[in-house]
């Protein structure tokens, strides 16, 4: 797959993320709202700058889905913060995927967007109670 | 386990997409010989010596040896610091197992295997790795800014995972 092609899949896991933070905010407690608005701002920055990337590229930026089929149902803040580590883990992967076919700036998107996921799943696991806080490789999947 | 690549399913269509499941297959051991990093960028190509990341492989083995030396020196610690150190092993062996590496490495020399002095007090010892965690990260970053298809995903990842112990340690 090409660059332009790896960066559409990310703006695609990009929207889906903006997606399920919006979905899952009203579920956070006081403790944990700040982890979830830090992360749904930083998703919509990864958007927009994708939206811009592939503009000037030439490729159409994907628009989001109207809506999106949770992997399971959020009703407190405890399965709240499990779907933000699932969404994290998996837009870490799809960033991961974009390593190899990217280079110079691109390459500099896709890494800072790797760490920056990588980061909040470490957060999310830490607010989960999840042991160790770190995994050795993430986005590998 | 087959979900789409846009990390949610839409409700539009679920055949939407790349499947994840797909490119989990590509980068399985599915493909023998052939490690799963550098299945997402192709082979490393033929060896013409020591590989340019050998002293990036180097220096993430020290890094791995430092957790070691304030564990072996404070061992209350021990209890939070292994995962971390066991992360820099795994990117270690790794690398080690993609790399060409000379059959003399820097690290096994006295001057740049000897890891620096662990301070008494906790502070500094967790000041220290916080540094070294942050002087880490950026050359993880740099090498994965400029290595070749067939291994920058492996360090990439290195490199967040490195972003992931600053964050733990700040």
């Amino acid at each position: 797959m090409s660059a332009q092609g790896r960066l559409a899949d990310a703006l695609r896991a990009e929207h889906a993320a903006v997606y399920a933070y919006g979905t899952l905010g009203a579920h956070l407690d006081a403790a944990t709202l700040p982890l979830g608005t830090q992360a749904e701002a930083a998703h919509r920055a990864r958007r927009d700058a994708l939206v811009v990337r592939l503009s000037v590229g030439g490729t159409a930026p994907p628009p989001a889905e109207p809506a999106y089929t949770l992997p399971s149902p959020v009703t407190d803040a405890p399965s709240a913060l499990r779907l933000a580590r699932t969404v994290e883990e998996r837009t870490a992967v799809v960033w991961y995927a974009a390593v190899a076919e990217t280079a110079a700036a691109d390459r500099t998107l896709v890494l800072g967007a790797l760490a920056d996921c990588a980061v909040r799943v470490t957060r999310l696991r830490k607010a989960l109670g999840v042991r160790p806080a770190t995994v050795p490789f993430p986005g590998r999947g | 386990m087959v979900f789409t690549v846009g990390v949610l399913v839409s409700r539009r269509s679920v055949l939407r997409g790349v499947t994840l499941g797909a490119a989990a297959g590509v980068a399985s051991g599915v493909l023998s010989g052939c490690d799963r990093f550098a299945a997402l960028g192709g082979h490393r190509p033929e060896p013409a010596g020591p590989d340019p990341l050998a002293p990036f492989h180097a220096a993430t083995v020290r890094l791995a040896q430092r957790y070691d030396a304030v564990i072996a020196a404070q061992a209350p610690l021990a209890d939070r610091l292994k995962a971390l150190r066991d992360d820099h092993r795994a990117h270690a062996e790794a690398l080690g197992r993609l790399l060409i590496l000379p059959s003399a490495t820097p690290a096994s020399t006295p001057a740049e295997s000897a890891t620096p002095p662990v301070p008494a007090d906790q502070t500094a010892v967790f000041n220290d790795l916080l540094a070294a965690e942050k002087a880490g990260l950026k050359e993880a970053t740099d090498a994965a800014l400029t290595a070749p298809a067939w291994i920058a995903p492996l360090v990439a990842s290195i490199a967040a995972c490195r972003a992931t112990h600053v964050e733990v340690l700040s």
